[in-house]
């Protein structure tokens, strides 16, 4: 097919108003096109050469297309730039400047052929492969040579892919609907062949080669899509719409990732199936020591954590991981584990169609947990009030909230339904002051820490009953000569036994008496069924905490344990937080 | 890879080819077919375009090929080292994976080993073009008209009518200009179809036929109205050497 027939089609795409009309436009676009061209038309209108997980990206950006675009037509590069600067459209400057004709090109006597869909194609690929020395000057070259040949209306449409703003506003639905109909196939087929292999071009090609959508299967090395929950927030709702009965699992606050194990090799993809592999390298290698299978497919959530106190840590701090030449250094500073929830495939077995329960026992059978992989924590639950408590328990701990799953429901790719619920605050708190709090106990270290105390159990005082209360464990915020100091501190105060003044759910290594006291500073102040500050008081079984705990650097010297602050003031600190509106 | 070999007998002549070709551009690929070596190139502008062919009767020793093989060179330093030429050398190259060992043979044997380079390779059609006019003249004749012409212009005018050629240039600075008679002693063929009028940039052209005049005492040139000018110089030991240059438009 001709390029110019393409960018025809194109035209009239973005001037239509109706979305049937698209269809139809694009349906008879694919219905001329020959089977080998129609991967390549459906990759051009989608403005990416090659599927996301590939990674395949142009490496153009305005000013190198203008270059292109100034040696192709002959107008200078400071005209080309105040051409782009009043219209602030690649696509629009291309077209004029080609148009311009000042200086014709010489190849732009006699008969040129016109450019074929496939040339464009295999000519923007080979741009995006253009790589190391001289790589610049090569995309600009081959670049060049394409605008050479196109027309002013193909040079726009040539120049807006290229700087990645095509933008017809063709979605994947759009182009299932269109193709479907060009090739004669269900509409249904092609949307669950794209859920479990969501390649549009490859599809295309596949059905216009007459070839039956049943062959497409999950792949290990091809991402499917992602099932999805919906969300509430009340467990009675949540157990009325899963039949009374739900897995419960912690929500961790990290990033989603598809795990694809091919023999030796480990593939990470995100939610948004691209290969993030790169930024995880000490996940692909743990994960690949944790799972028995020669291929699999998991789903988990990758957490960072504190590589002090093994603590979880938010989900911002694996933004380091995102900038390529800091991923060495933020493996270190920034240590991810993997608490994998999901398993589709081991070994050319499909698991999508079994049931939640089966997938469950088949995850514990490959996966061998390590210090770094890990089966996310879950529960099965009938009743709203011990789905509560596990919630609590959850957010204090630094989840999100909790996923809630049917039992019996299978792995729905793509599909954002009832099955899956998540359990999540529409509010986050914000907590608003400092707390002077009691150490009573203290945990040990591991390695940096080793020898002396990782983490302490820190506790308020109530005084109507002269007892200590705790409220969390924090590791965080102690220095290297925070944590020496501490082991001195605490060594006179050290008993064999939790200080009989002392109330916890909690088992230390180490009890002391209470006499340290530390300020604290979290996130919030949150309920939890694991600390005993104000059990009872804002619901039953459940007691206050503080969520994400750090030591400020202040030793309290000048309190005494009793001068610590009080389990009302918890009480008082928790209803007088700022509540934010959680986003989704 | 198998190494192929070529041997062209006046080192001297292959000098002022590959001197020719480095007027447009930096990197190219000479093409090793079965009937024998060609090159063809834009320049980075794309304005102008050099075409080479040497047939393989022009060389003393000539590989068999059964697929194209290219040969990626980059010319200025292609160029640095055939300086080194003695008269009387021959020169030979010899195509391995990855690398061209020039050899010159003369009195001693000298020899460089070259990188071959990747060039982009963009298919490169003829400029279809009817060119309704046509002079075989001198080079010298060229040469002197151009740079007359550089004197005070950049550009160069081409004219031609049924009786004569005439290259000038005109501007502030003066105006210059050579009449080539169709009946005058210099002039080997005359064949114009139509009056014929265009201007071309002295950027290349200057160049062009500095170079080339030494490889050639006779060019044609063929031009139309508003049309490329193609200049063809024939290489004594066989083959010829094109230049395409675009016009000058308002």
């Amino acid at each position: 097919m001709l390029f110019g027939e393409l960018v025809k089609a194109l035209a009239a795409v973005e001037a239509t108003t109706q979305r049937t009309a698209m269809v139809k436009l694009l349906v008879s676009l694919f219905k001329k096109a020959k089977p080998e061209e129609v991967d390549k038309i459906v990759y051009f209108i989608l403005g990416d050469l090659r599927p996301p997980w590939e990674g395949v990206e142009l490496g153009v950006a305005e000013k190198l297309c203008l270059r292109a675009l100034s040696k192709a037509s002959g107008v200078p590069p400071a005209e080309l730039e105040a051409l782009y600067k009043k219209s602030g459209d690649v696509g629009e400057a291309a077209k004029r400047a080609l148009s311009a004709g000042r200086r014709p090109g010489l190849l732009a006597f006699g008969q040129q052929r016109p450019l074929e869909v496939s040339e464009v194609y295999d000519t923007l690929l080979k741009i995006a492969q253009a790589a190391g020395e001289g790589a610049q000057d090569l995309k600009v070259s081959l670049l060049s040579s394409l605008f050479a040949r196109a027309s002013p209306e193909e040079g726009k449409y040539i120049a807006r892919f290229v700087v990645g703003k095509l933008r017809l506003g063709v979605a994947d639905m759009t182009l299932i609907d269109a193709l479907s109909e060009a090739f004669g196939v269900g509409k249904e087929a092609l949307e669950r062949a794209y859920h479990v292999y969501p390649d549009l071009g490859r599809l295309a090609r596949h059905i216009a080669g007459g070839r039956p959508l049943d062959e497409v299967r999950i792949t290990p090395g091809v991402p499917v899509l992602p099932m999805l929950a919906q969300r509430l927030s009340s467990a009675s709702e949540i157990l009325a719409k899963l039949d009374g009965v739900a897995v419960c699992e912690y929500k961790y606050d990290g990033e989603r990732a598809q795990i694809h194990i091919r023999g030796g090799s480990v593939k990470i993809f995100s939610r948004r199936l691209e290969d993030i592999t790169h930024a995880y390298p000490d996940v692909a290698k743990a994960v690949r020591e944790a799972v028995s299978a020669g291929e699999a497919i998991l789903e988990g959530e990758i957490v960072a954590v504190d590589p002090d106190t093994g603590d979880m840590l938010p989900f911002q701090e694996l933004m380091h991981r995102k900038r390529k030449h800091e991923v060495a250094a933020a493996v270190e500073m920034y240590p991810a584990v993997l608490h994998l929830f999901d398993v589709l495939y081991v070994d050319g077995e499909d698991l999508t169609a079994e049931p939640l329960m089966h997938r469950r026992v088949k995850l514990s059978e490959v996966v061998k947990e390590t210090d770094k992989v890990f089966i996310a924590r879950w529960r099965v639950f009938d009743n709203a009030e011990d789905v509560d408590t596990f919630f609590h328990e959850a957010v204090s701990l630094g989840m999100e909230g909790l996923v809630c799953k049917s039992p019996n429901s299978i792995y729905e790719m793509g599909a954002r339904g009832w099955n899956w619920i998540k359990y999540k605050r529409d509010y986050r708190s914000e907590m608003i002051d400092t707390v002077d709090l009691v150490v009573v106990g203290a945990f040990y270290g591991r390695g940096k820490r080793a020898g002396l105390y990782g983490a302490f159990l820190a506790a308020a005082y109530d005084p109507s009953t002269d007892m200590f209360y705790t409220v969390c464990k924090v590791g965080s915020g102690f220095t290297d000569a925070d944590l020496k100091k501490m082991y001195e501190m605490l060594q006179p105060y050290k008993i064999p036994h939790r200080h009989p003044r002392v109330v916890s759910k909690m088992e230390a290594d180490v009890w002391f008496v209470p006499q340290v006291v530390v300020e604290v500073i979290g996130a919030e102040i949150t309920l939890s069924p694991l600390h005993t500050c104000c059990l009872g008081a804002v619901k039953p079984e459940v007691g206050l905490a503080v969520r994400f705990p750090r030591f400020t650097g202040r030793y309290r010297t000048d309190k005494s344990p009793e001068q610590a602050t009080t389990a009302a003031e918890m009480l008082e600190l928790y209803r007088r937080q700022k509540k934010v509106a959680q986003p989704e | 890879m198998a190494k192929y070999i070529l041997t062209y007998l006046d080192a001297k002549e292959f000098a002022y080819i590959v001197d020719s070709i480095s007027v447009l551009v930096e990197e190219a690929s000479f093409v090793v077919r079965s009937d024998g070596l060609f090159l063809r190139a834009l320049d980075s502008s794309r304005t102008a375009m050099v075409d080479l062919s040497l047939p393989k009767e022009a060389f003393e020793e000539f590989p068999e090929v059964e697929q194209e093989l290219k040969i990626g060179m980059n010319f200025k330093d292609l160029k640095k080292i055939l300086r080194r030429i003695k008269k009387g050398d021959k020169i030979s190259m010899e195509v391995e994976e990855g690398r061209v060992r020039i050899k010159l043979v003369g009195k001693s044997v000298r020899s460089v080993t070259l990188p071959s380079v990747e060039v982009v390779g963009e298919e490169l059609p003829t400029p279809k073009v009817v060119y309704t006019a046509m002079v075989k003249t001198a080079s010298d004749i060229l040469a002197t008209a151009v740079k007359d012409a550089d004197a005070v212009a950049d550009e160069v005018k081409f004219e031609a009518n049924e009786e004569a050629l005439v290259i000038g240039a005109s501007s502030d600075k003066g105006e210059v200009e050579v009449r080539l008679d169709r009946n005058s002693e210099l002039v080997y063929e005359f064949d114009v179809k139509e009056p014929a009028s265009a201007r071309y940039s002295l950027e290349y052209l200057l160049d062009i036929v500095g170079r080339t005049s030494r490889i050639s005492d006779i060019v044609t040139i063929e031009f139309a109205t508003a049309k490329p000018l193609l200049l063809t110089f024939d290489i004594p030991a066989g083959g010829k050497i094109s230049y395409f240059l675009a016009p000058r438009v308002e």
